[in-house]
């Protein structure tokens, strides 16, 4: 019996110090390669979280610009563009009425002139008829070339009012061009307004739909994140309750040997000898429990990398497609800055201030040839007098009804002299009145009611929203691209990192193993080893319970152990935090 | 938030980055670590530290010894500093040990990051 009990201690030291050896292994296992899963993990989550970040990130860029256009923002642009248009277009219609006047008065000015000029020629008329008709030699070759040159004067005179109208007629023109572009200017604003209002329904509508599916995905994303850390802490439980065990196994082995070294003394005495079998029992469900959790960890692991690969996928894809969508919206809103910059009005300033300067200039020449023309007509008139008085110094009174003609037509004319010029003055002076005041009323109500501010204005805003979008456009594309990159990454180290789980068949093997050598064992020594003492047996079970610090294990003793487990019932946290291992 | 400073206690260096890494995520917060309660002290007397996490299970001088220090030896009260013991062990354990009363609070391990959050969320 001695040598048989010696045998079986010696085969139990050197079978419990080779199963320490492979319990250490697994630790060593927890320790060195499970703890380089867990860089890699944490790797893999920095990674994941960055990706996330990022997306968000990048949902607020996309989200952050100021594209839409309120329907009230809408309703007060429409209002202040059709009553600004309308302004205009009146003003418009004003100044052409206005110019419509003047050339009127231009007209009554042609026809007084006229007047005026019919009077010389009558008496030119007067003068050869009657130089014909009474074969008499009162031909005055001084006063037939004043008239002569009078006439050319005139002509000259009549040809520059004549380019008055046809520029006042092309003003009018240019004008009713302008009230027209006007009308096409308004209908474009609105039209670009209505286009700006698309977009935005096109990106509310994006906004709707997507953004759900989005922060849904977001969610679950972070979520996977989250649980990785969870993920992230189990070598260290598996390695302090493998090292639970080895502590009880050396003091096992410790106490094997002191045994073996004492021999048949104390054999009933030793508080594990006794208890070896519901050791190996209970370290056979011990280690089988950590393998079981050890797979399940892993297999968490595992469907937590792809549905983090999963979810990163998707938020890439719906990145892109905002991507897209927002690189559409921002050429839509491109073109219609470029379109207006093409509209723009210049043109109606151009056309007032062309118009001013030449009309003036116009109203100058006509000015300097009517004083020429009031000159000869001065010379003409002196003339006459003369001859009017030679007619009554000579007592020409006999010659006939003619030179009484003759004499009253010169006197009229005279008399007209000092009435028509003063009234041609006169409204001459009235025209460049009225000219300088079109012009300068015309200019400034251009001015003021033009859309050519707005247009500034509005492609100046335009502007600022495009270069906002380019600058954001790059930051966005940086993100979008940063994503891709730590996806690829991601997804890169994820398929070795689920390739190096698929190597914890090494831990489960190992773990096998032990429990085939602890059942083995158990097998060997359940008949030999009896406690005959219960109580003792019990003291000693609790005895090694003190080893057993997680609640998984601490189950475990009690289950094998028979140990009334009711007296060891633990309490649940409060706050809901359970042993996951 | 006010900035407020950390230190993460934990034996196993892994642990101990896994806490920092969370950590880092909040700019208010300043981590400091150290490997056993021993560091730990020397941590605590250098610095102001609003919140140790502390590992119970180190060589050296444990989570218990090291709050019990914390509390009776440095006089530091849980006005000024916040203990939390973190533990893969359960919470029945934990209570047993006389030094229980040391600490302001428990986090289990497994933790979440929610449950970090909580802890940080009430400075």
């Amino acid at each position: 019996m001695p040598n048989n009990n010696n045998s079986i201690k010696s085969l139990l030291v050197s079978k419990f110090g080779e199963l320490n050896l492979k319990v250490d292994t697994l630790q060593k296992y927890s320790e060195n390669d499970f703890l380089k899963l867990s860089r890699e993990l944490r790797n893999l989550h920095k990674k994941a979280k960055d990706i996330g970040e990022n997306t968000k990130q990048f949902i607020d860029l996309i989200f952050g610009k100021k594209i839409y256009y309120s329907d009230d923002e809408i309703n007060n642009e429409f209002e202040y563009i059709y009553s600004k248009s309308n302004v205009l277009n009146a003003n418009i219609e004003r100044i052409i009425n206005e110019l419509t006047n003047i050339k009127s008065k231009i007209n009554e000015l042609i026809s007084l002139q006229n007047e005026y000029n019919s009077l010389v020629y009558n008496i030119r008329i007067v003068l050869l008829t009657e130089e014909n008709k009474q074969n008499t030699n009162y031909s005055n070759v001084k006063l037939d070339n004043l008239i002569r040159n009078l006439k050319w004067v005139n002509s000259l005179f009549k040809r520059n009012f004549n380019v008055l109208i046809e520029y006042f007629n092309t003003g009018i023109v240019e004008l009713n061009n302008l009230f027209h572009n006007n009308s096409n200017v308004t209908d474009l604003i609105v039209a670009r307004i209505n286009e700006a209002k698309e977009i935005s329904i096109k990106q509310k509508a994006l906004t709707d739909n997507e953004l759900n599916i989005l922060s849904e995905i977001s969610a679950n994303y972070f979520s996977s994140i989250d649980k990785i850390v969870t993920n992230l802490q189990y070598h260290d439980i598996i390695r302090q309750k493998l090292e639970h065990i080895i502590s009880i196994h050396l003091e096992v082995i410790n106490e094997l040997n002191l045994v073996v070294d004492i021999e048949n003394n104390k054999i009933s005495d030793t508080k594990f000898l006794s208890i070896l079998p519901d050791i190996t029992k209970i370290h056979s469900a011990q280690i089988d429990l950590t393998n079981k959790e050890c797979q399940t960890a892993f297999e968490s692991i595992k469907v937590n990398l792809n549905t983090i690969l999963d979810y990163s996928n998707t938020l890439y894809e719906i990145c892109n497609k905002f991507y897209t969508f927002s690189s559409v919206i921002d050429d839509e809103l491109f073109e219609l800055t470029a379109d207006n910059e093409d509209k723009s009005l210049d043109n109606d300033n151009k056309i007032m201030q062309s118009f001013e300067k030449e009309s003036i200039s116009k109203l100058n020449n006509i000015n300097v040839q009517f004083t020429e023309f009031d000159k000869g007509f001065n010379d003409l008139i002196n003339t006459l007098k003369d001859f009017n008085q030679n007619i009554e110094n000579n007592d020409l009174s006999q010659v006939d009804s003619f030179i009484e003609l003759l004499s009253n037509k010169v006197t009229v004319l005279i008399e007209n002299k000092y009435i028509i010029p003063e009234k041609i003055y006169a409204k001459i002076n009235y025209l460049f009145e009225d000219c300088k005041k079109v012009n300068s009323s015309v200019y400034k109500q251009i001015i003021a009611h033009s859309f050519n501010e707005d247009y500034r204005n509005l492609n100046l805003s335009l502007n600022n929203i495009i270069n906002g979008l380019k600058e954001k456009k790059d930051h966005i594309n940086l993100v979008l691209t940063h994503i891709n990159q730590l996806q690829e990454m991601l997804q890169d180290e994820i398929n070795p990192t689920i390739t190096h789980i698929e190597k914890s068949s090494n831990f489960d093997k190992t773990s096998d193993d032990i429990v085939n050598d602890l059942e083995m064992i158990y097998e060997k020594i359940k008949d030999k080893i009896i406690n005959h003492n219960i109580e003792n047996k019990e003291i000693n079970l609790r005895h090694i319970e003190k080893y057993y610090t997680m609640q998984s294990e601490r189950n475990i003793h009690h289950e094998q152990s028979h140990i009334d487990s009711q007296e060891s019932i633990v309490e649940q946290d409060e706050l809901g935090d359970v042993e996951l291992f | 938030m006010k900035k407020i400073s950390i230190l993460v206690v934990d034996d196993f260096a892994s642990n101990r980055i896994l806490i920092v890494d969370l950590l880092d995520d909040f700019p208010e917060i300043k981590c400091f670590e150290a490997k056993n309660g021993q560091e730990a002290l020397d941590v605590l007397k250098e610095n102001k530290i609003d919140l140790v996490l502390l590992d119970i299970e180190m060589p050296v001088m444990n989570g218990f010894e090291t709050a019990w220090y914390i509390r009776s030896e440095m006089l530091l009260s849980s006005d000024i500093t916040k203990v939390y013991a973190l533990t893969a062990h359960p919470l029945e354990y934990v209570r047993e040990n006389p030094h229980f009363d040391y600490f302001d609070g428990v986090i289990s391990k497994p933790y979440t990051i929610d449950k970090l959050n909580d802890i940080i969320n009430k400075f």
